[in-house]
């Protein structure tokens, strides 16, 4: 008994010395990584940097990215199923509203992903330096994209909010105060920033666009706009805390950028204006006239387009999503949105087009779509080409009266007319006379016609339509789509037509025909590429491009005509014009320049490429432009509108909230 | 430096063990048979030397035979459960034949606390016990449910009628804001999780540890209360086998209904005469027919044609099927008196209300235990389990829910048609997933839960224990979704694998010694408690899923990975180690006066250097006043005992590695190069102060007993301050984390338990007794982080004042009839000269919800939402148990009072294209309608519609009905049967709510409904 008691005393002796007491309660983290760990690799650190781009594809291509970007503008009025309806009739409030996505202009997500943006962008100008496994060039290019993203969000973040803290480092704890650095200084900032990375890739030699990155090009191109933004909001002479800009003339500047980008050859024209929106040239790093763009993979299957979670988490500490508006397609696909934005229910609304519109029309979902058999013939036509393109009635904008009519101007001489706005729904071949209601229907099934339906011309058109297809004057006849012709009260009509006059039956009767549903297309941003693996069209793999060559000229003729050179700013926009004339056609302007001139001009050229908002703002004509061409928002804009509201969330976690604009964390005046 | 310590310490210790090995003195036997009060052997009985650990266990026609060391003076003491204790001195006598009284009380009955027992009269703290009967009275998959009504304090809730649901569990309201509220579980001494897979006829009881003095000894994880389950042993003696079975046929019960045919064909009729109205300006005027409306047509049918026939699709019938489940236990266990075994196996086939919802368990147990010597003793518990489940997607069900029922589901042909709404070509049809290989979730899954100990009492009074622990689990999830599955039809129209692999592995090493002394007579008693114990986990899991393109993998399933087309892997690995250390006292003076006191110290490897260790002591006091002499001779008293208990015990909430920065473990990518390139970007900042949520309570406490026993009862009340509370408090985003990790908040809580045994009746022939137990408490948040008094994001959050959980939501109040908006607004604009209201767009459109602007800013703001209190306020049980002769029936009645749920039904309102829930909406003809217009824009309702589903909860539920026939012995006993138990059940048969065609116990979850089950079952001993 007493030797089976010593062998147990003895194995107990074992088993209680076996786990050291000092390593027992250690922490051992094999999965979980760690920062320090993590960007002292190559592949880590390519990560990082490449991370700094990601969080732009939540503003650029998404819905929410263009509501607050040409929403409540001079150029579009919202459509029936619009989200952001608040942001066009200007009684947004501070509210965070989060995840609702009904009507959410959402600021509160995106102060949060500009700050998580910035501060992806201010861990690898940490990490960066001290990697040591990659080499000196790549590591000043990776400066230089840094430096260049970090520039890019603060430039968005000053534009929406004004006055905002200012982060340049990662943080080491939590600061539960805020302080509001002037405008002045984070353009100062940006200004610096700029320069640093314009001085990086000189030194990486890194001049290319060629695979989607940021580049030498594009942080003199983002220079220039930045100088011209900074000039028209702050005035010519307005930056003093960068000493290297400190009283000059910052119009001069953007023009010397503006001009240095258009030398580089980085980007040249195309001769057909339609071909640098087809989606066989949507890579950035490809199309001609792209400088910088951000990039969709075209693997539209998996999550390699999703942007990043959010920081914040939830209260078990798993991280948020950003709402639908910002991802489109929530954490499994993500994409390119814009495909979605301006169209209207040319399928889905089409009721007066014979069994629904389905004697015509069809969206391409798959195999059991893409056919439609001719009512005459009986035969089956293959539609699923011809109708992909037109996309998914999401009724979210339409042009404003003023954009339909200024592109209509040009229309016998600019190709951008065409290549830009849509005003007709044809059919597929093959499915000539396949209507009930259109017996005589050859091509045309469905067009927007930019006169007045009351006008002789207009009558004529209708007389001429009758029977061969559904005919939507920009005002008044049988079905508008604007209750006006006059750009200030014009208001896109919402309401069915219970009995056509034309026809005298009740084929309109359906809201969806009424104007807000029912409406001329932006063209540009259409999947244009029939996909049979992807045939359904509600996310996009077209890149987002920010930076085109065009712009370029605009910041100079703009330039030229704040440094007083009026007839240089009407050589310059002339000089666009040439490039988007048809061909043997004089496309040319004539007079004098004035900021409504630029406007005009920057509305055809880059409509719908999220800017205008910013453009309105910073020449300071938003609350005219808006009275004048917006009939949606004119009753509510006012001067407090130039600002953003700061997010109610950002402001109930600050400690030093205070109602005093100057003193402590204040909200912008008026929210 | 405090292993060492513990070391050296336990050295000394085993080495007394060799100084105090008891010699073996020859004796002499004494044998004898017990009986009941009915004359009948009793088996089982514990027949123990008195003061010493020399024991046996009576036979199976209740005959024992003992050798006591001195059989002049030894004194014999005879203990069952249920009985009296009796002991009897031996005075040289060789046969002494016992009769044993039924103890109604059951004060001599042994409660498992913390690492030991004791008996019910000496407890000091509040702890409910539920004994084995009551456990096996009713059928259940999860013996947890036996709990639900029977323990005051509990709060058991089931939400999901899926196979293999699991149940939420809550003692004594909410603490924590983001920890877990789930108490700590416990089988055999070692931490199971909520998850209860042993066979219910495995357990011999189930102990509820509610107040800080029974819980402080887990230290940090106690704080939410203990259960404790110790499965069945075997008793020496003949062999006994058991087998229980039952069949039960579950049907869907409460499904929420949507709106079907005609009615649907009246909403969109009112959809289109609201949009007519609102382009004429004439409201009431338009009057639709069904030939107006009804213009949609399929290439299969028309909706007018399928309104004129009605031939209209319940969706619901589609999907839900009647399920059957089936449960087989079969244990023998028996043994001498050295060994005893208890074995079992236990097999259940479990069918959900839909096909291919099913789960099959297999339960394997063996529990050993072998006496070595008189100072050894070794045994161990093996439990093996496997699991396979298969179980649905619920998109089904919202596609279900959405679906139009004017619609065919097949053709004529009998062919399915994939997308039938003629409206909206998106919803694709609920029964896509019901092809064969379209859909598969599979989760199988093995767990071995094993211990192994070693008893030595190297001395009289004094037994150490050391106890090994092994739990090990694998899992395997696979998951294939077809592309023409509903949820990937629509988009991405792809097919998709996902195959997870999980392991997790618990180590635990516990040591306790117990010393038991008495002097001055027996005046005092003292029990002491020391230990030790380690414990590890990790935890491993790999997941790789991704696309596999426009293919059917109907056989291969989620089986080939190869399959998938770009696969994504992720991985993670979780290891967290605790070393503690715990101590308790148990003095007792003159059977009157009771002390416990304790204390543990617990250290934790998630915590950082430097934080590691904390202390959670308790003590408790009672006072046996029956045994005063001033009430001895009160004969309708027969118990009165006064407890008061104060203890510290924690929550171990703080997760692996959240002291540290990290970096997101899902990559973020982007394409550059014409590659994606994946990066990890920040996502925690990490705070190396982080510790325990710390939980103080005290309990005052009241058990009582009169006119013999015939009513009985405790009484508890309690109140606690939970403190150091994690919470992610809000930092301003621009500081770049806006949700931060830290102990700052506090909450408390009181509440009241009773419960009580009622014996109504009882004669030879018929027993009636009804178990009654009351639940009421209130929580409330003291404090959030400095200066802060709410937290709210979205629906939900914390406000210092009001109670734990919550919904924060805006107040409802019906529709905006026709032309009232204007008023309001004049109204408004009269009262704020020079301001401009403020809401939504389209907001006060006719038909459309009128939201309440309580502080009338003209806006619609987190100021103008009021609080929805999610907690029950009065909790109800009431259990009876008649018994007629050979008949018996219990009857189980459980109501819980108070709180709201969000109802998810109320947010069944599709304005586009899809079905809506049977819900009364605004017409301008009936305006006092809780819901808006189906035709009215949706801006109010995308904004505010959550304020319309907070909903009253209160029920009140005929949860069980048993009906029991024992065959009469005579008819068995030829057969070498013992004891045949017939039964009949009806399980949640009878709920009365306010909310029509709803369970309100689901919590406000629509997607799987719960089931009534009509149960047959048989129990067999022989």
């Amino acid at each position: 008994m007493k030797k089976k008691i010593y062998i147990l005393i003895a194995a107990m002796a074992l088993m209680l010395g076996t786990p050291s007491c000092s390593d027992y309660l250690d922490e051992d983290n094999k999965v979980g990584a760690t920062a320090d760990l993590t960007y002292s690799t190559a592949t880590g650190i390519q990560g990082l940097v490449s991370s700094c781009y990601s969080f732009s594809r939540g503003w650029y291509g998404k819905e929410a990215g263009l509501g607050l970007s040409e929403m409540g503008t001079d150029l579009f009025n919202y459509g029936y199923d619009n989200k952001q309806k608040s942001l066009n009739s200007y009684n947004l409030t501070a509210v965070s509203l989060d995840d609702n996505s009904s009507d959410n202009a959402c600021l509160d997500q995106y102060w949060e992903l500009f700050y998580c943006a910035v501060d992806v962008c201010n861990t690898a100008l940490k990490y960066v330096p001290l990697n040591t496994v990659i080499n000196e060039t790549l590591r000043s290019q990776y400066m230089g994209e840094a430096y260049f993203m970090r520039a890019f969000y603060y430039l968005h973040m000053v534009n929406i909010w004004g006055a905002i803290p200012y982060n340049s480092e990662p943080p080491s704890s939590v600061v539960t105060d805020a302080t509001r650095v002037p405008e002045e200084v984070i353009y100062s900032n940006i200004l610096s920033d700029l320069d640093k990375s314009i001085a990086d890739f000189k030194t990486a030699n890194y001049m290319t666009k060629a695979d989607g990155r940021a580049s030498y090009w594009a942080a003199r191109a983002l220079k220039a706009r930045t100088l011209l933004y900074a000039a028209s909001w702050l005035g010519k002479n307005s930056i003093v805390t960068n000493p290297d800009y400190n009283g000059k003339d910052l119009y001069a500047l953007a023009k010397a950028e503006s001009e240095a980008v258009i030398g580089s050859g980085i980007a040249s024209f195309y001769d057909n204006y339609a071909d640098t929106w087809s989606m066989k040239n949507e890579d950035a790093s490809k199309n001609k006239e792209s400088i910088f763009g951000v990039t969709y993979s075209p693997d539209l299957s998996t999550n390699v387009n999703c942007i990043p979670y959010r920081y914040r988490t939830n209260a078990s500490g798993s991280a948020l999503s950003y709402n639908g508006l910002i991802t489109r397609t929530g954490y499994s696909r993500g994409g390119n949105a814009m495909l979605l934005m301006f169209v209207g229910m040319w399928n889905n609304g089409a009721s007066d087009l014979g069994n629904n519109g389905k004697e015509t029309f069809v969206r391409a979902l798959g195999e059991s779509t893409y056919y439609i058999t001719n009512i005459v013939t009986g035969e089956k036509v293959y539609v699923a080409e011809k109708y992909s393109p037109y996309g998914r009635g999401f009724t979210r904008y339409l042009p404003s009266v003023y954009l339909w009519k200024l592109l209509d101007k040009y229309r016998a001489t600019d190709q951008r007319t065409n290549a830009t706005i849509q005003e007709a729904y044809t059919i597929a071949p093959g499915l000539e006379k396949s209507s009930k209601n259109y017996p005589s229907i050859q091509d045309t099934a469905i067009y927007y016609c930019p006169l007045d339906g009351n006008s002789a011309a207009g009558k004529a058109k209708q007389a001429w339509a009758k029977g061969r297809y559904r005919i939507q004057f920009l005002a008044n006849g049988d079905i508008p789509v604007f209750t006006s012709t006059d750009p200030a009260t014009a208001k896109p009509t919402e309401a069915a037509k219970a009995k056509s006059d034309v026809y005298g039956d009740a084929r309109y009767n359906s809201y969806k025909i009424g104007g807000w549903c029912s409406y001329p297309t932006i063209k540009k941003f259409q999947d244009d590429v029939f996909d049979p693996a992807y045939p359904t069209n509600d996310i996009s793999s077209r890149d987002a491009i920010v930076l085109r060559l065009s712009e370029m000229y605009l910041v100079k003729a703009e330039a030229e005509l704040g440094t007083g050179s009026n007839g240089a700013a009407l050589a310059t926009l002339n000089e666009l014009r040439a490039k988007r004339a048809i061909a043997g056609k004089d496309n040319s302007l004539s007079g004098t320049v004035d900021i409504n001139t630029i406007l005009d001009e920057r509305a055809i050229e880059l409509c719908g490429e999220q800017q205008r908002w910013f453009d309105l703002k910073r020449t300071k004509t938003l609350v005219s432009r808006v009275k004048a061409y917006n009939a949606q928002g004119a009753a509510s804009i006012k001067d407090i509108h130039y600002y953003r509201p700061i997010p109610q969330a950002q402001l109930d976690a600050v400690t030093n909230k205070s109602t005093t604009a100057g003193s402590g964390f204040w909200q912008n005046d008026g929210y | 430096m405090k292993m060492k310590q513990s070391f050296l310490g336990k050295v000394c210790l085993l080495a007394l063990f060799v100084i105090f090995t008891s010699a073996q003195l020859y004796a002499q036997k004494v044998s004898g048979v017990v009986v009941d009060e009915t004359n009948t052997p009793l088996p089982g009985v514990n027949v123990v030397v008195k003061g010493t650990t020399n024991g046996v266990i009576t036979d199976f026609d209740g005959k024992y035979s003992i050798n006591p060391a001195n059989i002049q003076k030894d004194i014999l003491s005879f203990s069952f459960i249920g009985m009296e204790t009796k002991e009897i001195s031996i005075n040289g006598q060789k046969e002494i034949n016992v009769q044993m009284k039924s103890n109604t009380l059951e004060l001599d009955e042994v409660v498992a606390v913390g690492y030991g027992t004791v008996k019910k009269r000496d407890l000091t703290g509040s702890v409910s016990s539920v004994k084995s009967e009551e456990i096996t009275k009713t059928s259940s998959s999860n013996a947890m449910q036996a709990m639900q009504a029977r323990v005051p304090g509990l709060d058991i809730q089931q939400s999901s009628g899926q196979a293999g649901a699991g149940i939420s569990i809550n003692l004594r309201g909410n603490r924590s804001i983001s920890a877990s509220n789930s108490p700590l579980i416990l089988v055999d001494g070692i931490e199971y999780g909520s998850t209860l897979d042993v066979n219910p006829s495995d357990i011999e009881s189930m102990e509820v540890l509610k107040d800080a003095s029974s819980t402080a000894i887990y230290g940090t994880r106690g704080a939410n209360g203990v259960i404790i389950i110790t499965t069945k042993r075997g008793k020496s003696g003949s062999t006994k086998v058991n087998f229980n079975a039952y069949v039960s046929s579950n049907s869907p019960t409460n499904v929420p209904q949507v709106m079907y045919g005609d009615k649907e064909v009246q909403r969109l009729i009112d959809k289109a005469n609201y949009q007519a109205d609102a382009a004429s300006g004439n409201w009431g005027t338009s009057n639709l027919t069904p030939q107006q409306v009804l213009t949609e047509s399929l290439e299969d049918f028309t909706e007018i044609g399928i309104y004129q026939d009605k031939s209209y699709t319940n969706w619901a019938d589609n999907i839900l099927q009647n399920g059957l489940t089936k449960n087989y236990e079969l244990s023998v266990s028996g043994g001498n008196e050295k060994t005893t075994f208890n074995l079992s196996l236990g097999t259940m086939f479990d069918e959900g209300l839909m096909k291919d919802d099913k789960q099959s368990r297999y339960n394997v147990r063996t529990n050993l235990d072998h006496k070595i010597s008189n100072v050894f003793k070794a045994g161990t518990s093996l439990m093996f389990t496997y699991k396979d489940n298969d179980s649905r997607n619920a998109s089904v069900f919202s596609q279900a829910l959405k679906m139009t029922s004017i619609t065919h589901p097949y053709t004529a042909e009998g062919v399915l048609i994939a997308t039938p709404n003629p409206r909206y070509a998106a919803h694709c049809n609920p029964l896509l997933d019901e092809i064969d290989g379209a859909y598969k979730n599979n989760v199988e899954s093995t767990r071995f839960f094993g211990n192994t100990y070693l008893e030595v009492s190297p001395m009289k009074n004094m037994n150490f224990k050391t106890i090994f622990a092994l739990d090990r689990s694998n899992t395997r999830s696979g998951i294939y979704q077809d592309y023409q599955s509903v949820s990937r039809y629509q988009s991405p129209g792809t097919s998709f694998i996902s195959s997870e692999y999980e392991n997790k592995t618990g180590l635990t090493w516990e040591n306790t010694l117990n010393y038991n002394t008495n002097f001055g007579g027996t005046k005092h008693e003292i029990t002491a408690l020391l230990g030790q114990s380690m414990k590890q986990s990790v935890y491993e899991e790999s997941i790789t899923s991704g696309d596999a393109g426009r293919e059917h993998y109907y056989t291969s399933l989620f089986y080939d990975l190869s399959k998938i087309a770009s696969a994504t892997t992720t991985s993670q690995f979780i290891k967290s180690s605790m070393l503690s250390y715990f101590g308790r006292l148990n003095y007792k003076y003159n059977e009157k006066y009771l002390l416990t006191a304790s204390v543990r110290a617990d250290g934790s490897s998630t915590l950082a250097k430097g934080h590691q260790w904390g202390y959670f002591p308790s003590v408790a006091l009672a006072w046996r006043v029956n045994e005063e002499s001033f009430l001895k001779d009160t004969d309708w008293l027969s118990n009165l005992k006064v407890r008061t208990s104060w203890g510290i015990s924690g929550n171990a909430a703080v997760g692996a590695y959240s002291t540290l920065t990290s970096l997101s473990t899902t990559p973020v990518y982007y394409y550059l190069g014409a590659t994606s390139i994946a990066g990890n970007i920040p996502s925690t900042l990490g705070n190396k102060d982080l510790t325990w949520e710390k939980t103080a309570s005290y309990n005052f406490g009241l058990d009582f007993g009169i006119i013999d026993n015939r009513v009985s009862g405790t009484i508890d009340y309690f109140i606690s301050n939970t403190s150091d509370l994690l919470y992610r408090k809000s930092a301003p985003p621009s500081s770049v984390y806006p949700s931060v990790l830290a102990n700052i908040g506090e909450t408390k809580g009181h509440g009241l338990e009773v419960s009580l045994n009622t014996l109504v009746a009882k004669t030879k022939d018929f027993s009636w007794d009804i178990n009654w137990t009351y639940t009421t408490y209130k929580d409330e948040i003291t404090k959030l982080s400095e200066g802060v008094t709410t937290n709210i994001s979205g629906t939900t959050g914390q406000i210092v004042g009001q109670a734990v959980s919550i919904y924060y939501d805006f107040e409802a109040n019906g529709n905006w009839n026709v032309g009232e908006y204007a008023t309001y607004k004049a109204d408004w604009e009269a009262r704020h000269p020079g301001e401009t209201i403020g809401y939504v767009t389209a907001y006060g459109a006719p038909g459309t919800m009128k939201i309440v602007d309580r502080n009338d800013d003209g806006m619609l703001t987190d100021d103008d939402k009021i609080v929805y209190n999610r907690s029950p306020k009065h909790i109800f049980g009431m259990n009876n148990s008649m018994s007629y002769k050979n008949f018996s029936l219990s009857v189980l009645v459980y109501a819980r009072i108070g709180g709201y749920i969000s109802y998810d039904m109320n947010s069944q309102l599709n304005y586009e294209s899809a079905n809506w829930g049977n819900l009364d909406y605004w017409t301008p003809t009936n305006v006092n309608a809780k819901f808006p217009s189906p035709g009215a824009p949706s801006t109010t309702f995308g904004s505010y519609g959550s304020a319309l589903k907070y909903e009253k909860a209160d029920y009140l539920k005929i949860k069980d009905i048993t009906l029991g026939y024992n065959l009469p012995k005579s008819a068995i006993s030829h057969i070498g049967l013992s004891n045949v138990k017939v039964y009949g059940s009806m399980k949640n048969y009878f709920t009365f709510s306010k909310i029509d065609n709803y369970d309100p116990e689901r919590g406000g979850a629509i997607s799987f409904p719960l089931s009534k089950q009509l149960v047959v079952g048989v129990n067999v001993e022989f």
